[in-house]
C-alpha cells in the first residue's frame, strides 16, 4: 500500500505534483481546508448573511461544507449560512437537488431551492426541446447567463451580503486566459478582484476553492463520500475545451502552473482599474453594463421559440417571502 | 514474480507490466488526469501507487462547471 508523506499512516488517494508529494484523504483535506478558510478569512467580514450558489455537484458542496466549518469556528463572526439550488428543470439537475439538500440538512444548513421556470419563465429542458438543431447556440450558452442572474437577484432579495460559489482554480485559470485572449480587461479585473461594495445589486463573490485544483476537489468528495453529484451536464459544450487542454497541458510540463498562473493574474488585476460602470436593465432591472442586459436579449430571442414573451422583470416573489425566514 | 497483472477496465480484463502505476495508466489509455479521475475498485489512489492483480478500474469525468465570468458584459 502506497502510503501518504506526510502522516506515513493512511493509504494516499492523491499526488500533488508541485510539492513532489502523495497524500491520504485526511492530509488533503487538510490542505484543501486551509487554502479555502484563508479566503474566507480574508473576504469574510462580521455579521455576514452568506448565500452559499450550492448546485449540489463537487464544487459547491465542498465550498458549503468547508464554509459551515468556518463558520462554526469562529462564532465570534456571528455568519449565517443558507444554502440556494436553482433548478434549471433538467433531469441532471434533479438528482443533483437531492443531494444539495441532504448535504445541507446532514451540516444543519438551511437549504431553498427556486425553479428556473418560476424566475424566468422557462426551463432548459423546454429549450433543448424547442430550439432548432442547427441553432447558433446551445442551451448551455443560455442556461448560464440565467442562473448567473438568478444566483444574485436570489442573493439581493433575500438579504445575502454575499455569495459563495465552487469556482476553482481550473475555473478561474481558464477565464482569466480566455479574458486576455480576447483582450476584455474589464472581465479579468472583475473576475479576479474581490471588492465588498454591493453596486447596482451586484452581490460580491467569494470563492473558497479558488486556490485549490478541481481534481483535488473530485478526489476529496469520493474519497470521503462526501453527498454530491459527480455527472456531467449533458448540455455543456466545448466552448473552453481548447483553452483548458492547453492550461492542462502546461501544467503537466510545469507542476504549479495554475497556481502561479492564477497569483500572476490576481496581482495584474490588483494594478489595473476597471472601466465598468454598472446600471440597471431598462426591462428587468437587474444590474447589467449595457441597456437591454444580456438575459433579457436572450429571452428576447427565444420569445420567438416559445410563443410568450419572456422579456419582463424576474419573479422573485417567493424569494421576497423566505427573507424573514431563512436567516437565524 | 509474475510478468504482468490482470485488471479490469471497463468491464473488460486487460493484461498489464506487473508494476504499473496508476499515473502510467493515464497515458496509456489517452486520458487527462486534469479531466479525468481513474478509480481503483471505487477508490481514488495516488498516481505513484501500483496496480494490482485483480484490481477493478473505473473512471469519472471531473471537469465541469459554469463560467465564472467569460466576458464583462455578459452576466451582470
Amino acid at each position: 500500500m502506497r502510503k501518504c508523506d506526510l502522516c506515513g499512516l493512511n493509504e494516499a488517494v492523491y499526488t500533488d505534483y508541485s510539492r513532489r508529494v502523495s497524500l491520504c484523504a485526511n492530509c488533503l483535506m487538510k490542505s484543501v481546508r486551509r487554502r479555502a478558510w484563508h479566503v474566507l478569512k480574508e473576504e469574510l467580514i462580521a455579521g455576514d448573511r452568506i448565500m452559499i450558489a450550492h448546485s449540489g455537484g463537487k464544487d459547491s458542496s465542498l465550498a458549503l461544507l468547508l464554509t459551515k466549518e468556518f463558520a462554526d469556528l469562529h462564532p465570534d463572526m456571528r455568519l449565517s449560512l443558507l444554502s440556494v439550488t436553482v433548478d434549471e428543470g433538467t433531469f441532471y439537475r434533479r438528482a443533483s437537488v437531492e443531494l444539495a439538500k441532504r448535504l445541507a440538512s446532514e451540516l444543519g444548513v438551511r437549504h431553498r431551492t427556486y425553479t428556473m421556470e418560476e424566475i424566468h419563465g422557462l426551463s432548459i429542458e423546454e429549450l433543448d426541446f424547442k430550439l432548432p438543431a442547427d441553432w447558433k447556440r446551445s442551451p448551455c450558452t443560455y442556461c448560464g447567463v440565467l442562473r448567473r442572474q438568478a444566483l444574485n437577484a436570489i442573493a439581493r432579495e433575500i438579504g445575502a451580503t454575499v455569495v459563495v460559489t465552487g469556482h476553482n482554480l481550473d475555473d478561474l485559470v481558464q477565464t482569466a486566459a480566455m479574458n486576455l485572449s480576447r483582450g476584455d480587461i474589464n472581465a479579468l479585473v472583475k473576475t479576479l478582484r474581490h471588492e465588498r461594495k454591493i453596486e447596482e445589486g451586484l452581490i460580491p463573490r467569494v470563492r473558497p476553492l479558488k486556490m485549490v485544483y478541481e481534481r483535488e476537489i473530485a478526489t476529496l468528495v469520493v474519497a470521503k463520500g462526501i453527498p454530491a453529484h459527480l455527472g456531467k451536464c449533458p448540455f455543456t459544450q466545448g466552448m473552453r475545451i481548447g483553452v483548458r487542454r492547453e492550461i492542462d497541458s502546461l501544467e503537466d510540463r510545469v507542476p504549479g502552473t495554475k497556481v502561479r498562473a492564477l497569483q500572476t493574474f490576481s496581482l495584474i488585476s490588483l494594478r489595473l482599474s476597471a472601466d465598468v460602470r454598472l446600471r440597471r436593465c431598462r426591462v428587468c432591472g437587474e444590474p447589467t453594463t449595457t441597456e437591454l442586459c444580456k438575459a433579457c436579449q436572450f429571452k428576447k430571442e427565444l420569445s420567438t421559440f416559445l410563443q410568450r414573451d419572456l422579456v419582463r422583470p424576474l419573479n422573485l416573489e417567493r424569494v421576497r417571502r423566505d427573507r424573514d425566514v431563512v436567516w437565524d | 514474480m509474475k510478468g504482468t497483472i490482470k485488471v479490469f477496465l471497463a468491464g473488460r480484463e486487460v493484461e498489464l507490466p506487473w508494476n504499473t502505476l496508476i499515473g502510467e495508466l493515464y497515458e496509456m489509455l489517452g486520458v487527462s488526469r486534469w479531466s479525468t479521475l481513474l478509480l481503483v475498485n471505487g477508490k481514488p489512489k495516488a498516481d505513484d501507487s501500483y496496480l494490482n492483480d485483480g484490481d477493478v478500474i473505473t473512471w469519472l469525468r471531473i471537469t465541469y462547471h459554469e463560467s465564472p465570468r467569460e466576458n464583462s458584459g455578459e452576466n451582470t
